[in-house]
Parts: structure tokens; C-alpha cells; sequence
């Protein structure tokens, strides 16, 4: 038997858009050993589960694409997994899909490079005009100290989506844009426009394809 | 009407930590259909800590059990979203489906410390339910239990009932009232008639010249009611598991109720006797089954004091067995000073070795005899070289500070104590670290030490500033305890009627959290105290004579006035009273009280 990676693709609902990153981690590692898949540990003091979440979601944020990385012991059926999840997760966390993959593949926080995200809300056609502008800039402050960034370049297309706008971007620890930061630097910020994370990317020969479909 | 979600949706920005107020947890009970019998429990904390409490999760697994109840919760709302509660004008609402408290039948407070009353005051407020029982004319009934209801009078005039003791029996036939009867006033004429129920209305208090209680009328005193056999009581095993991280956030099973160590500053020791154990078998149970329905990834067993379980030296290998391999670890919340417990600590910590933490409450042979802490000195520097041996090498010592008949060399014990213990470590390792801690004593009711008077804030300064000067050096840290939060508890734990106008004083003119050292205004309530001609030291400071009429006269714990008397003179006489599981009855009455008897089903 051999480890194994099981790589699960979950949404995150309204009802559940006020927990935080850290927090879901828990609600996962939960799950699971309520589920009793044969978790692998970190070594050490305190073992606990081989988790990799894809990116970190903001506060109050929705997700239709959000993705896991379980270390097993042993392989398991995905379809298995899925069920057990779907039985065993709070309500408010859907699973769309199950894959495993070889443990050798790119841990899935390091394999993300693209977002798409959904914008809705009475002004969230006027993001379509950020494509127009040569920069876009973000002022940031922490601890006193301002540092501009230019959002421009991060952002591969935005256009128009159901009543709102569809928005895909750079994503990953490199270079991440996010959703609520380009609204600030729209000031769009006091607007009530909802974001939903429709999924995530991994870049490969120029297009984007899903992380369940990450080769060693 | 907007809901909880609604709020969070709308003021994202201005709250801290929106999770306190989902109420949609794992195991969080929701109902469809409007129950006929729709009540809150609240916990006058923020979530985190009400969250952590063990007698909600109980009530909150009785009481839903049937599918006629419902029993939400409630918590003190952080002040961000009180003032969101204000700006919207939305009264304080039920957690689980966003019900105004003043839809509800009934609102049930649990009293764990003196410095939560604020808040029930202003939960209440933000309820818009009126704050005197006496305006009460509709509405939910307002009830309250736990501790700090054996002595329910400094919030006499805020409640229609108290309930007293073990609540699992009494609030099942609490809420059998209210389905059965619809007005509001015949239901709290049932409610009365309940063993282990107080109805402060029904009694009235005459005072004397010297501000000292006259006369409790009616003479009748209200006992508390008791669970005899725990095995026979529900437990829940499918606790709603909280998605932010609680103070205890962990499987926590109660192996038994009660304490018999008699220590005499411990009010909890005297008020929950006897010892009720629960059978082992019924522990694995619970255990097993709660970790299976939550996932969790700790499992503490909890008590007064756990290393008394009369089975625990086979339970915890047996545990043990099953846990290991999940990864699940045990913890032990309270261990004793011997050898005993820190082989104990040895199994469940195979591999993470973190400090352990010692209570010898006084550092001075003389001054552990006063307040019953029969341990001593070698026994705690054998149980520390143990450690020491068994690779720990951080050891904290808790101790108490102010306690009666206490004098400069006591205090000095602490510091030698400490010293002591760290030279023992060096002896087996160079990173040894010794965390000495001090509280200020507040002589409670119900205690051997009711008659005693707190140490005034200054001299409880003293101490410490003398602790700090002789606790310097490597591998030494010393903590302490504001006393002025100390005083405050004191006066409001031994407080009578009188001093209920102060609180809704203090509360009405900013008070609350004042457990938290950020929004504790110790002025405020010297204000509310001036202003409502209470003398504070009256309560804190006196020492009473041996036939004072307590506050708490009628009130019944079953442990009797004149055994803790004669434990008070013995204490100033430095004289020990040993477990009487050990030394057979030492009279304190409350079996002959309760006609029942100590129950160690773990030895069985």
C-alpha cells in the first residue's frame, strides 16, 4: 500500500461565508476523522492530518471551487470519499468531486496560479471598466506604512456574466489579486456587490485547466 | 426582521469574528416547525467562553431531546455587536433562528462568576426585557442557576426564580410546566412549588442598625436539588462543535460531580457534595461515542479533581489503548501533587511533554493547614523531580495570596518554594522554567471562610510587590491577578439585596465584561457604590461574628452552617480535616441531609 493523494474540489455557501480560513481547516480535519479515512500525520509533537488547502478564501466570501489536498494512507475510492464527506461536513460545505492523485504532484497551494471570480450587484458591470485603464492602483496600509500596488497586470480578462461580471485573475502565493482590493481601488468597496469564487487554475501551455487535473 | 446573517452581511467589516453568531454548528438544533415550548439558555459571556461551559451543552442536550422544546442559545454580544444591535434597533436575539429573547417562554442564565452580572444586566437591556422581575408582567420568565445562585441575592430583584444544585431533573420539569400551562403567572406558581427552586419575591429581609441582616422571612429554607446516580442521567454525546476555536475545545466528559478534599476556600468543593462518580464503563462510552460524532482531536476528563477517580489508574491506559493510534491525545485538567499523577501525566503525554501545572494554593506548611491543602512540601518536590525526571521542564505553580491568619513569612514560602523547585530541575536539566502564579483570595459563601474578611486591595499589593522582589532571576516568572477585580468579586459574592441597585448602577452607567481587563472600570463601580450608599469593605473586608445572618442563610447546600464553623475554628487553629472517603464521615451532613452517600462506581 502506498500513500496516496486525494485531492477534493468543495464549495463554501453563504450560510457559511463568515468562517474563517483557519477555522475551515478545523471544520475539515473534523470531517475527515469523523469520516475515518486512513489520514496520514505530520510528524512530530502534535501529529495532525496532511491538509493543503488550494488559497485562502476572505471573510464572507462564497466559493464554488475551492480545493483540498488529503494525504491516505492508502488509496480509497474517490467516489467513497466524496460520500463519506458529504455525509460527515456541516451544511453549507458542498462536494463536487473527488480525485486521487499520485502524492509525488505539486501541493495544490502551490500549483494555483489563476481565480475566477463572480461579481453581482447594481454597480458590478462598472468593474468591466478597470479593462480600460492602464493601472489600477491599490494603497495598503499596515502599521503606519502605505505601499501602492499596480492590480493591472494581474487581471487576464474581465467580462460580463449573467447580471454581473466574471473576473479571472492571477491567483497563488506569487501573484494574487484580491477580489476586495480591486474593488477598494475602483472604490466600489461601500457598493453591496457579492463575490463568489467560481474556481480555481493551474496554468499549463498557456491555458487554465482545474487542479483535480495536476500531473506529477 | 433582520437575522444574525443579515447583520454580518450588511456590517462585515465592523465585526470582529462573525462566527460567534452563526448558530448553523455541527449539531446546532434547528426546528421547522414553531415547538411548543421555545426557550434561551445564556451564558453572560462572549461565545468563545459560554461555549466552553459544560451545563449548557447539558441542558441544551436535554432539553432538545424532545421534539416539543426548543432550547437555543444565547451569549453576550461582543460590544461591536451590541452597538450593531443598537444602530438597527434589533433586540438581543436567540443564536439558532435569530427569535427576539422576548418572544421566547422562557430565558435561563447560568451564574459561573460574580463579574458576568453586568452582562446578564445588559443582555436583558438589549432584549428589551424589562430588568426588574417586579416589571415582568408578560414576556419570558427569567430563571438562573449554577454557582453563583447559592448566594442569588445580589441579583434577587432581577429574577422570578433561581434554581439551585444539579439542574438535569429540574429543568425538565421546569419546561413540563410550560407546556402544560399557558399564563404567565400560574406557570411561576408551579415553577415555586419544585424542589431545588427559589423564588426571591417570596422572601423578605429586615435589616439591623448596623447594616447586618435581621431576619430572613419565611424562616423555610430552599435546598438544592441533587442528581443521585450521574449513570442515570443524559449526556450528550453529539455536543455542537464550534467552528472557532473555544476555550475548551474538546471532547469533555465529567467523570464525577462533587469534591471531598474539603479544602476551605473552595466553595465548589462544599457546594456540589457528595462525590457522585460515573461507572467506567459509562465513561468509555461517552468518550468513545462523543469522538466518533464530533472528530475531535482531544479528550479531557473533567471534574474538581480528576486524579481522585477512584478507577482512573485503569481508565487512562484503556483510553489510551484506543486513542493512540487515531492520534487522539487525553488530557487531565487537574492533577494532584504525588507521584501518582505525574505517572499519570507520563502515559497520556508519550510524545508532547508541555508544562505540567501544580496547585499547592500556599507555600508555607502552617499556612496549607489553615486552608486544608493537605499536602506537603516534600510531597510537592518529590512529584516535581518526577516530573524533572520524566523530561518536563516547565512547572507552574498555582498559589493564593491574602488567605486568613496569613503573615509576611507565609508569603515568603511561596517565593522559597519556587526557588526550591527550580534547583531540583537544574539537577536534570539547564532549560528548566518555574511559572509561579497568584491569585488574591475572596472568601465565599457557603465556605468554612465566610466568616473571613478579604485582605484590602493595597495590603494584597504589598504581597505581590514583595513576591516580585523575591522571584527574580533565571528560569523564575511570576504572575498575579489584579486585585481590584479580586475586591470586586469579593463584595458581590458575600453581597446581599442591597447591593443588586449597585450593579444595575454600574451597568446602567457603562459596566460590562468585566472580566475582561479591557473594559474593566474599577471607578465605575466605586462610583455606583458611592452612589447607592454601599459601603463596599462593609462586604468585603469585615470579618463576621459566629452568628451573623448570612445573605445566603436560606439557602440550603446541605453542608451544615455549624459543621463550617467549626472547620473555621480549626482552621485558625491550624488544624486539618482529612477526605472522609479516607477517614470515614467528618459531618458535614450533607449525605444525612440528602439521604444519600458517596458514590465511587469507578472502584466497582
Amino acid at each position: 500500500m502506498s500513500k496516496i493523494i486525494t485531492c477534493i474540489k468543495f464549495g463554501k455557501e453563504r450560510s457559511v461565508s463568515f468562517i474563517s480560513h483557519l477555522d475551515v481547516l478545523r471544520v475539515f480535519e473534523r470531517a475527515l476523522r469523523r469520516a475515518g479515512l486512513p489520514l496520514a500525520y505530520t510528524k512530530g509533537y502534535s501529529p495532525r492530518p496532511k491538509l493543503v488547502f488550494g488559497q485562502a478564501l476572505s471573510l464572507g466570501l462564497t466559493s464554488r471551487g475551492e480545493y483540498l489536498d488529503i494525504s491516505l494512507e492508502n488509496e480509497v475510492d474517490e467516489n467513497e470519499v466524496q460520500e463519506l464527506l458529504v455525509a460527515t461536513l456541516p451544511p453549507g460545505f458542498p462536494v463536487y468531486m473527488a480525485k486521487n492523485l499520485d502524492d509525488k504532484v505539486k501541493p495544490v497551494m502551490a500549483a494555483i496560479t489563476h481565480a475566477s471570480y463572480l461579481f453581482k450587484g447594481d454597480r458590478a458591470l462598472e468593474i468591466l471598466e478597470a479593462l480600460d485603464k492602464s493601472e489600477i492602483i491599490f494603497i495598503k496600509e499596515k502599521n503606519n506604512k502605505k505601499t501602492e500596488t499596480d492590480l493591472r497586470p494581474l487581471i487576464n480578462s474581465i467580462e460580463p456574466y449573467e447580471d454581473g461580471v466574471r473576473l479571472i485573475c492571477r491567483a497563488g502565493s506569487a501573484y494574487n489579486l484580491r477580489p476586495d482590493a480591486l474593488l477598494t481601488a475602483l472604490s466600489l468597496d461601500d457598493e453591496q456587490i457579492k463575490v463568489c469564487r467560481e474556481d480555481l487554475f493551474i496554468e499549463r501551455n498557456g491555458s487554465l485547466v482545474s487542479p483535480l487535473m495536476r500531473l506529477m | 426582521m433582520l437575522t444574525y446573517q443579515d447583520l454580518l452581511e450588511k456590517h462585515l467589516n465592523r465585526i470582529e469574528k462573525p462566527a460567534r453568531y452563526l448558530g448553523t454548528e455541527l449539531h446546532s438544533i434547528q426546528r421547522k416547525k414553531q415547538p411548543k415550548v421555545h426557550v434561551a439558555l445564556a451564558f453572560p459571556d462572549v461565545y468563545e467562553v459560554g461555549m466552553s461551559h459544560l451545563g449548557i451543552k447539558i441542558l441544551y442536550h436535554i432539553a432538545n431531546k424532545d421534539p416539543n422544546y426548543w432550547a437555543e442559545r444565547v451569549f453576550a454580544p461582543w460590544p461591536d455587536m451590541e452597538a450593531i444591535l443598537n444602530e438597527e434597533k434589533i433586540p438581543l436575539m436567540t443564536l439558532e433562528s435569530s427569535t427576539p429573547l422576548g418572544k421566547l417562554d422562557l430565558v435561563g442564565f447560568t451564574l459561573q462568576y460574580e463579574l458576568s452580572y453586568s452582562n446578564i444586566l445588559r443582555m436583558l437591556r438589549l432584549a428589551s426585557i424589562p430588568i426588574r422581575s417586579k416589571d415582568r408582567k408578560s414576556g419570558p420568565l427569567v430563571i438562573a442557576g449554577g454557582p453563583c445562585a447559592f448566594n442569588p441575592e445580589p441579583l434577587a430583584p432581577f429574577f422570578d426564580v433561581f434554581v439551585l444544585g444539579d439542574g438535569e431533573e429540574v429543568f425538565l420539569r421546569i419546561l413540563e410546566i410550560l407546556e402544560q400551562e399557558p399564563d404567565r403567572e400560574k406557570r411561576l406558581q408551579a415553577i415555586a412549588k419544585l424542589s431545588g427552586v427559589y423564588v426571591p419575591s417570596d422572601y423578605e429581609i429586615e435589616y439591623k442598625q448596623d447594616s447586618t441582616i435581621a431576619k430572613i422571612t419565611p424562616e423555610k429554607k430552599v435546598k438544592k436539588a441533587i442528581i443521585k446516580d450521574l449513570d442515570a442521567v443524559d449526556y450528550p454525546t453529539s455536543p455542537i462543535v464550534p467552528y472557532l476555536q473555544t476555550i475548551h475545545d474538546r471532547v469533555n466528559v465529567e467523570v464525577f460531580r462533587g469534591c471531598l478534599r474539603g479544602c476551605r476556600f473552595c466553595q465548589a468543593g462544599m457546594l456540589y457534595r457528595p462525590t457522585r462518580e460515573r461507572s467506567k464503563e459509562e465513561i468509555k462510552r461517552l468518550v468513545l461515542e462523543t469522538l466518533k460524532n464530533t472528530g475531535y482531536e482531544e479528550v479531557s476528563l473533567t471534574s474538581l479533581s480528576t486524579a481522585d477517580y477512584s478507577a482512573l489508574a485503569c481508565l487512562v491506559p484503556e483510553l489510551m489503548q484506543v486513542l493512540e493510534p487515531e492520534k487522539i491525545s487525553l488530557s487531565l485538567p487537574s492533577l494532584r501533587i504525588d507521584s501518582f499523577s505525574v505517572e499519570l501525566a507520563r502515559e497520556i503525554e508519550k510524545v508532547k511533554k508541555t508544562g505540567l501545572t501544580f496547585a499547592p494554593e500556599a507555600g508555607s506548611q502552617r499556612m496549607r493547614n489553615v486552608i486544608n491543602k493537605n499536602v506537603t512540601e516534600e510531597d510537592l518536590l518529590k512529584t516535581a523531580e518526577a516530573a524533572f525526571q520524566n523530561g518536563w521542564t516547565h512547572i507552574k505553580l498555582y498559589f493564593m495570596i491574602g488567605l486568613p491568619t496569613e503573615t509576611d513569612e507565609d508569603i515568603l514560602a511561596i517565593a522559597e518554594l519556587g526557588k526550591k523547585v527550580r534547583e531540583l530541575g537544574r539537577r536534570y536539566t539547564k532549560r528548566v522554567t518555574v511559572t509561579v502564579s497568584t491569585s488574591s483570595f475572596v472568601p465565599k459563601g457557603h465556605t468554612p471562610f465566610q466568616w473571613c474578611g478579604q485582605n484590602p486591595r493595597d495590603e494584597l499589593r504589598r504581597k505581590q510587590f514583595l513576591l516580585k522582589d523575591n522571584l527574580k532571576g533565571p528560569g523564575l516568572n511570576y504572575s498575579w491577578h489584579n486585585p481590584e477585580i479580586s475586591y470586586l468579586e469579593a463584595v458581590i459574592a458575600r453581597g446581599d439585596r442591597r447591593v443588586a441597585e449597585a450593579i444595575l448602577y454600574a451597568e446602567e452607567h457603562g459596566a460590562h465584561f468585566d472580566t475582561w481587563n479591557e473594559y474593566f472600570k474599577p471607578e465605575l463601580w466605586a462610583e455606583a457604590f458611592k452612589a447607592c450608599g454601599i459601603d463596599p469593605d462593609f462586604y468585603a473586608l469585615r470579618e463576621r461574628p459566629q452568628n451573623e445572618v448570612f445573605p445566603w442563610e436560606h439557602i440550603d447546600s446541605g453542608v451544615e452552617k455549624s459543621f463550617l464553623y467549626h472547620e473555621w475554628q480549626k482552621a485558625l487553629a491550624e488544624q486539618t480535616t482529612q477526605d472522609c472517603r479516607e477517614v470515614g464521615c467528618t459531618g458535614c451532613g450533607v449525605c444525612s441531609s440528602f439521604a444519600t452517600a458517596i458514590s465511587l462506581k469507578g472502584g466497582e
